[in-house]
């Protein structure tokens, strides 16, 4: 703890007055008499009373209600199960495809999920007669927005919690689905549920950073082309022949001499020059990987 | 438990692996409820509109000899880009996205700072004190910015009252209103990423700065401005993209010179295209919206 000065108490202060302070109005003037909603013309309790008494009002804060608590155990189901496949099946079919559909919510205006899911909700109407709009297309849709909050929480608790808890589970350690699932839904799962809005914000070491990878992943190709135009040539660092503004790399990763890219068939050398670092290209096992004698690997990467 | 499990398991199908069934119930679930309707929406870009029901031409058909057909029609596409509104509301939106971010981030940051440096046992109180707006409806917190900026609300009539101006400033309805119901609601989203980023910063660094001689200007720019560009990236990001698809707060506290992508969208979606047949009532339109 050190000194912090005035300037910073002031700031939380002030910021915390401008969150609280149309909230607080709300609430002082819910005691107002008058009909006008800024006119102050004494204290009464007469608006809650008429509440009481508005039906309509009741009937739709119960429906409130059930949309949000349905909504939030489907989310809770689909959200745990979808974390705990990111975070502990690292290779199945189409997994990007999946992780990628889990995240896509977190990042997507929510009007257009909802315009697409509507259209969806018409088209299946009119194909087999369900789901009929209305509290079950509301809650359809509240399970696909929110499952991705949970499913970023349930991931980043499952990345640091030790996988040999999971033995203990069940019998043997080849069965993950049904071993694992009561463990992890008492372990984490009731704890995303109770304090789901809670965790995802006030957590958000991981799902900040989930975020700005999947972003980051999505402009990568973009930023290292535009990058890689404006890289400067390092003195001394050049390899006569080809690009010029590509650093020499001719060791490979174990120190023995690399072929000239060019003389090795490949078009453009395996790196791009991101400011001073270089960031070598995923290669597969095969014969780019044989000729430049390096292993095989599935994402850019800053060693060779 | 496990017979539970295992229950679960046991469909028309046979048994599936546990595996196999952990994966596929949300994969499922994402598939028919996530990208099936944006294949829904890339077919109906395709097909042209018609009066009828539904309101556009089937992308496939079937021509005079009982062939498949594919009708194409990338007119709505060329449409886009023709019609001058959709650019300048799009990029209106994305200014707006920019400076919200921005004036969230200059708002945010210090606040965040604070709560960082704030002593331990009062971390968590703050923290949750940012966080607790979130427990009011999305929808009465913009309707009590309404209340504070009209014409004779309660910034005006408190300006009024200290003397500071004569006539009532005209904030509502103006791009004013939009930006500060947008920074308002989407501050938290700042402030949390920066401080898990600020929190887990050493101090000790600033020390070392400060006993090598530096002023604590120049330390926060040189140590902590760079440490935290993490939490500031993220935070960007987590209030620009959301902000530039955001309609409500536009449609509510907006005018007609404030023009959103998100609320085009609305519009042209529920107006003009689609029809009337689809539009949901208002109550429900309030009570999707409200839960967010």
């Amino acid at each position: 703890m050190t000194r912090t000065g005035w300037f910073l108490p002031t700031a939380l202060v002030l910021g915390l007055l401008f969150l609280y302070g149309p909230i607080v109005s709300v609430v002082v003037y819910s005691f107002n008499e008058s009909t006008l909603v800024t006119v102050w013309s004494g204290f009464s309790t007469k608006w809650y009373d008429a509440l009481l008494q508005d039906d309509a009002i009741l009937s739709a804060a119960k429906l409130s209600l059930i949309i949000a608590m349905s909504s939030a155990t489907g989310a809770l189901v689909i959200g745990t199960l979808s974390g705990y496949v990111l975070a502990r099946f690292r290779r199945f079919a189409g997994r990007t495809l999946f992780a990628g559909m889990v995240m896509a919510p977190l990042v997507m205006p929510e009007i257009i999920l909802g315009i697409s899911l509507l259209l969806l909700f018409v088209g299946l109407q009119e194909l087999i007669g369900w789901p009929a709009r209305g509290m079950q297309t509301i809650i359809i849709a509240h399970i696909t927005f929110t499952a991705a909050f949970v499913a970023v929480v349930v991931q980043s608790r499952l990345v640091d919690t030790d996988i040999s808890v999971e033995g203990s589970g069940g019998g043997s350690g080849r069965q993950a689905g049904p071993s694992l699932l009561p463990d992890h839904l008492a372990a984490d799962g009731a704890g995303a549920a109770g304090r789901l809005a809670a965790r995802v914000l006030a957590q958000p070491r991981r799902s900040g950073h989930d975020l700005f990878r999947l972003r980051t992943g999505l402009d990568h190709a973009a930023a290292a082309d535009l990058l890689e135009g404006q890289a400067r040539p390092q003195s001394g660092d050049q390899r006569p022949g080809h690009g010029g503004h590509h650093p020499r790399v001719d060791r490979d990763f174990r120190g023995r001499d690399l072929p000239d890219p060019e003389a090795a068939g490949l078009t453009r050398p395996p790196w791009r020059v991101i400011g001073e670092r270089r960031l070598f290209a995923p290669c597969r096992a095969g014969s780019a990987a044989r000729s430049m004698r390096r292993p095989p690997c599935r994402r850019w990467r800053s060693r060779y | 438990m496990n017979a539970l499990a295992r229950l679960i398991q046991r469909t028309p199908f046979g048994r599936i692996p546990g595996r196999a069934f952990v994966i596929g119930a949300p994969y499922l679930w994402l598939i028919v409820f996530f990208l099936v309707p944006f294949a829904v929406v890339l077919k109906i870009s395709f097909s042209t509109s018609v009066v009828a029901i539904p309101p556009y031409e089937p992308l496939f058909g079937t021509g005079d000899d009982g062939s498949w057909t594919l009708n194409l029609h990338p007119e709505n596409y060329t449409y886009l880009f023709s019609d001058l509104q959709y650019v300048i509301a799009y990029l209106s939106s994305v200014r707006n996205a920019a400076v919200t971010a921005i004036a969230c981030l200059l708002i945010g940051y210090p606040m965040a700072y604070c709560i960082a440096r704030a002593k331990p046992q009062w971390r968590a109180p703050l923290l949750m004190l940012v966080v607790m707006p979130f427990w009011t409806s999305f929808l009465i917190r913009v309707y009590a910015w309404i209340g504070i900026l009209k014409q004779n609300g309660l910034l005006n009539n408190f300006l009024i009252w200290l003397g500071v101006i004569d006539q009532p400033l005209n904030i509502m309805n103006t791009q004013t209103s939009v930006y500060i119901g947008m920074i308002y609601a989407y501050l938290p989203f700042m402030i949390l990423p920066l401080y898990s980023t600020l929190e887990k910063m050493d101090i000790s660094l600033l020390e070392a700065a400060s006993d090598l001689g530096a002023k604590p200007v120049r330390a926060f720019l040189t140590i902590t401005l760079p440490l935290s560009m993490p939490g500031i990236i993220a935070g960007s990001l987590l209030v620009f993209i959301p902000a530039v698809g955001e309609f409500i707060i536009p449609t509510l506290l907006g005018g007609p010179d404030t023009l959103m992508i998100g609320t085009v969208l609305w519009n042209e979606f529920f107006q003009n295209r689609i029809g009337r047949s689809l539009r949901p009532s208002r109550w429900h339109w309030s009570c999707c919206w409200s839960c967010r």
